[in-house]
């Protein structure tokens, strides 16, 4: 088992930098998972790890070894293709064996390995089958395997589940989660799939354009994200963000913006931060709850007309529009009040502690020690 | 109303035209200088003769005959027609040549040169009017050496002071391997290709110590060893030999080049006191059997032969013509090449007529040959040539009765189409095929063109093989007979290039070997224009392509030159490190080698760009997982790349394999079977039974009916393998 880790890592093609001064370190065990939108360069990192992609600039050690110039094969790494990348004129048993037969293991050693993976995964009876006589769960569960049987240092995975139904997806992913804590071993898992994310990492860290916006524990990323990218990619439905201007005494803050007006927690602003300052306002959709619109308070909360209700079991998700743009709230559908359809004027009031703010020019978050 | 008249005038002239003029067409293969010359002859005659208008059809020299013997048969032939008079015999067994009056033989013996009617006569009647002759003479550079040698004592003491093979000179240039040239030695050896009775054959005494002779020269360095036409034009013309022996046909390249030259009479031979006397061959003007108007074609001929035209033709085309009164004009006696021509009819020996004669060719070529190398002492060489020449010549065998054969596949047929019918019933085929009836109907067309453009021809072919040619396009059946002489090889012992099974080892190395280095380049290739430090890529395929868009007989006969001894490219570059000039055809391994070579050319680039192909459906991540897993760049290849490819490629290895069994192209025009036909494959040896040897064209078909079997066989057992392969 062994840590990865890149110091400023680049990746060129031609003109275009795809990936843009990258550090990461993977500890020893870790499972890391590596997300961000598609063609942000995940692929190509993972793939500068493996050793299919030349590093253009930046260090790249695993083990404490720098790898740059190492042949993939050489680097003890074992990776699994989003398309699986099965040999496919061999039977399940030699591409499971395939990497330890080449790597001139002794035969009963091979068939050892083999038949104990093989019994993990559940692919016993399936050794003497052609990949293309196999379901795609299977496939999948065979790329694995043929990860697993070379037992290298560390474990690199290209969106593993993209190609599996949902209800697959969820089994396998608790699969990868329980192979992880069996084995220990270091692992860079790559997905654009948010959940995958929460779930399965120790870390996420999260890749924007080829530039690391935040790396960190799961529960970090989404009750302090970094910026606004971070906070509107994490969080389903995604954190509503909106335009404002911070008004009052540091004693009593708020944000002040086109039909919204948020109170926010006293003292809770650095002191550089002064009023007059234009921000954006996050507010994860389920911290938002339905105030009563006949009663006149002092007018703070979100006020604006119901477009779409859409309802989700015990819960709604509310599309409302207001002069401040669209915004999406999650409410218990015993808290609707009645009658409450499309056209509705509706206001909507935030737990002044659940409130984010991030500096509208470069999106970076206001406070709350981020 | 003007234009109406005009219309109704200029049909009328159109209608009139074709009953003011009898129109007669004349084939020949004339070109250049000599061509013009006919053509005013002919204008002419069509002005001097009222009712008659003379069409001339200039048809390519390596084609006349073929088409002559398709042509006048149907009816659609000329009516005159000038070629050498060599074919007669074949001509007139064919019934190609109407024979001439007696009267028109008795002027022809009076107007014409001695010698020039004589081999005219087939069986007792002229067949044809001579109008020149052609035969081998001495050509000598008068500044190098002003006398002309009476003896070949005297030629050769001449010649050795100019002679530096090292230096590219040489004391007599002339291709010595070349049967046509070596027939004035054997004539002055006091032998030729007649026997004591006067029967062909190479049995004459005399011919031994002729191809002796030949090998001296060579062996002293004399002679180049392998010269072509081109390499004798090139040492005369730029100097470097003296001495070159060369038709009439080689005076305008040595106008051309401007050199001071001389033309002789072939020396007398030292040894013998005889002459040296070359093959003579009469230009002919004969009259076609179909000519539709055979009085008019006549008159025609005559002119042709005639002084007038016979003027015409030495002055303006430079020909050596037959009428003894060109001659009297001063014009033609002052030309000194048309003299010494003249003077060497005198001493010059007919070419055979007898249809036979096509079949010494090649076995005395090979004696020759053989004795020129060392190979062989020349009575051997002789002995087997003569052995040989006897093989081809010998009648075709006794027809047998085709009964019982017609029985038996009656039989076999009938129980194949009650089998079919039965299958075809269970199956209710007919049922199906009535459903979709209309689909059948589309079908119609491509499956006439298949019946047409395929079955007929080979059943035809099929059916050509149960029978022997008896000549003249008479066919005897004689049933297997042909296939049991050759699969017993009765005629040859198994090592000889004659046997089928020595063939048939030759063609099977020559396939394996020429598809495994086309697949090995081609797969080379591919793999490394995929390489994705290439640069350039398009250029690269495109010229790696260029060798498979070219005409691969263009190609052979690039590489044949370049193969050539003394003008060959590939000796050029061999000397540069120092290696002595090879003999590529003298010697079955780099005869082979040389054909080889051509054939890899030409064949790698469809294996390259079939490999190209299969490469694009191998997924990258695959091979990148074999890259993570382990495997270095050899272990991927033969373990992941070239089995996930096998499957395309083996349709290109199969159709390769074919293609490369039958590529008569490059073994015809390369090597063309030397050294003694050992680098033959079996399409060009059917190819020689067919149109060397006596048109023998049932063993011919015998033959391609064996290669026929031999690639079906290939194709079955390649699908059987290609279908375990899938299945697994
Ligand atoms: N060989 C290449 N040449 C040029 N550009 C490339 C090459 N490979 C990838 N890119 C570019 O690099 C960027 C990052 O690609 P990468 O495959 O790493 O994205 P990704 O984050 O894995 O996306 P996805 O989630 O869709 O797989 C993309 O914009 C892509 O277009
Ligand atoms: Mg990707």
């Amino acid at each position: 088992m062994a840590a990865v880790e890149l110091r400023q890592v680049r990746k060129r093609y031609g003109e275009v930098e795809v990936v843009r001064g990258v550090d990461l370190t993977v500890a020893d065990g870790e499972f890391l998972v590596l997300v961000g939108p598609s063609g942000c360069g995940k692929s190509t990192v993972l793939r500068m790890i493996a050793g299919l992609e030349e590093v253009s600039e930046g260090e790249l050690t695993i083990a404490g070894k720098d790898v740059r110039g190492v042949a993939p094969r050489d680097r003890d790494i074992a990776m699994v293709f989003q398309s699986y990348a099965l040999y496919p004129h061999l039977t399940v048993r030699e591409n499971l064996a395939f990497g330890l037969k080449v790597r001139k293991f002794p035969k009963t050693e091979i068939a050892g390995r083999v038949d104990e993976v093989a019994k993990v995964l559940e692919l016993s009876g399936l050794l003497d089958r052609l990949p293309k006589e196999l379901s795609g769960g299977q496939r999948q569960r065979v790329a694995m395997g043929r990860a697993m049987v070379r037992r290298p240092k560390a474990f690199l995975f290209d969106e593993p589940l993209s190609n599996l139904d949902a209800a697959l997806r969820s089994q396998m992913r608790v699969e990868i989660k329980r192979l992880h804590r069996e084995l220990g071993a270091t692992m860079v898992y790559v997905t654009h799939d948010q959940v995958e994310a929460m779930t399965l990492a120790d870390r996420i860290a999260l890749l924007h354009r080829g530039v690391l916006q935040q790396v960190g524990r799961p529960d970090e990323l989404y009750d302090r994200p970094a910026n606004t990218f971070v906070a509107g990619f994490i969080g389903s439905p995604a954190m509503n963000l909106l335009d404002g201007v911070l008004v009052g005494e540091p004693g009593a803050p708020a944000v002040r913006g086109p039909g919204l007006l948020v109170p926010l927690l006293p003292g809770s602003l650095p002191a550089e931060v002064e009023a007059g300052r234009r921000v954006k306002v996050g507010v994860r959709p389920h911290d938002l709850t339905i105030a009563d619109i006949r009663v006149a308070t002092s007018g703070d909360g979100f006020q604006g007309t119901l477009e779409v209700l859409e309802p989700l079991g015990w819960e709604v998700h509310l599309h409302v529009r207001g002069e401040f743009g669209p915004l999406v709230a999650r409410v218990e559908r015993q808290a609707l009040p009645t009658p409450f359809g499309a056209g509705s004027p509706v206001r909507l009031v935030v737990d002044p502690t659940k409130v984010h703010l991030f500096d509208a020019e470069t999106g970076a978050r206001i406070g709350g020690d981020a | 109303m003007r234009r109406v008249a005009a219309l109704a005038a200029l049909l009328s002239g159109l209608a009139a035209a074709p009953a003011a003029a009898e129109e007669l067409v004349l084939w020949h293969a004339y070109h250049g200088d000599e061509a013009a010359a006919l053509a005013e002859w002919a204008a002419g005659y069509g002005r001097r003769t009222p009712g008659i208008s003379v069409r001339l059809l200039e048809v390519p020299a390596e084609s006349i005959t073929q088409k002559l013997t398709n042509a006048i048969p149907r009816g659609h032939g000329p009516d005159v027609f000038v070629w050498a008079h060599e074919q007669l015999g074949a001509w007139v067994e064919t019934g190609l040549l109407a024979p001439l009056p007696a009267e028109v033989e008795r002027e022809a013996e009076e107007t014409q040169l001695a010698g020039t009617v004589d081999p005219l006569v087939y069986h007792g009647r002229l067949y044809g009017l001579p109008i020149a002759f052609k035969s081998a003479a001495l050509f000598r550079n008068t500044r190098l050496v002003p006398e002309a040698p009476a003896t070949t004592d005297e030629l050769l003491a001449a010649a050795r002071p100019f002679s530096d093979p090292d230096a590219g000179r040489f004391g007599l240039a002339y291709e010595v391997g070349t049967v046509y040239y070596q027939a004035a030695w054997l004539h002055g050896f006091g032998g030729g290709v007649r026997g004591p009775q006067g029967d062909l054959g190479l049995t004459a005494p005399g011919n031994a110590r002729s191809l002796e002779f030949a090998a001296r020269l060579v062996a002293e360095g004399l002679v180049p060893a392998d010269a072509n036409g081109a390499l004798v034009t090139e040492l005369f013309t730029s100097e470097r030999a003296p001495f070159a022996i060369q038709g009439p046909w080689f005076v305008a390249d040595c106008r051309r080049a401007g050199i001071p030259f001389a033309i002789s009479p072939l020396p007398e031979v030292s040894e013998t006191g005889l002459p040296a006397r070359p093959f003579l061959t009469i230009e002919t003007a004969f009259l076609s059997a179909g000519s539709r108007h055979p009085e008019a074609a006549l008159a025609l001929l005559r002119d042709l032969a005639g002084p007038e035209s016979a003027r015409l033709r030495a002055l303006r085309g430079g020909q050596p013509v037959s009428a003894r009164a060109a001659y009297d004009d001063p014009r033609v006696a002052a030309d000194p090449a048309l003299a010494a021509f003249r003077e060497q009819l005198g001493r010059a020996v007919p070419m055979p007529t007898e249809p036979a004669m096509r079949a010494l060719w090649e076995p005395a070529a090979f004696a020759l040959r053989s004795v020129l190398r060392g190979d062989l002492d020349a009575a051997t060489a002789l002995d087997q040539a003569e052995r040989r020449f006897r093989i081809f010549t010998r009648p075709p065998p006794a027809a047998a009765d085709p009964l019982p054969f017609a029985v038996g596949v009656g039989l076999l047929l009938f129980g194949a189409a009650v089998f079919a019918v039965r299958r075809g019933r269970r199956a209710q085929v007919g049922a199906r095929m009535w459903r979709h009836r209309r689909d059948y109907l589309y079908l119609v067309p491509a499956g006439l063109g298949v019946l047409l453009l395929l079955v007929v021809p080979f059943v035809v072919g099929a059916a050509v093989s149960l029978a022997a040619h008896q000549g003249g396009g008479e066919f005897s059946f004689v049933g297997l007979r042909n296939f049991v002489q050759i699969l017993s090889s009765a005629d040859f012992g198994l090592t000889e290039p004659e046997s089928f099974y020595f063939t048939l080892v030759v063609t099977l190395l020559w396939t394996v070997l020429n598809v495994g280095l086309h697949l090995a380049l081609g797969i080379a290739l591919a793999l490394l224009l995929r390489e994705p430090w290439v640069r350039l890529r398009g250029v690269w395929r495109v010229l790696l392509i260029i060798p498979w868009a070219v005409p691969n007989y263009i190609t052979a006969l690039i590489w044949k030159g370049m193969f050539h001894r003394q003008l060959g490219a590939i000796n050029a570059i061999l000397g540069w490190f120092g290696v002595e000039p090879v003999g590529w055809f003298d010697r079955f391994s780099t005869a082979f080698a040389a054909n080889l070579a051509t054939n890899v050319w030409l064949g790698f680039p469809f294996m390259m760009v079939v490999t190209l192909g299969a490469l694009q459906t191998i997924p990258k991540d695959v091979e990148e997982a074999a890259a993570i897993d382990g495997a270095g760049a050899w272990t991927r290849f033969w373990r992941i790349t070239l089995p996930m490819i096998r499957s395309s490629l083996v349709p290109a290895v199969v159709l390769g394999s074919v293609w490369t069994f039958n590529m008569f192209n490059v073994i015809y025009l390369v090597s063309g079977g030397d050294p003694e036909g050992r680098t033959e494959i079996l399409i060009s040896q059917a190819y020689r039974w067919a149109f060397s040897r006596q048109e023998q064209y049932g063993y011919a078909a015998a033959y391609a009916v064996l290669i026929f079997g031999i690639l079906l066989a290939f194709d079955l057992l390649s699908r059987r393998w290609t279908r375990t392969e899938a299945s697994r």
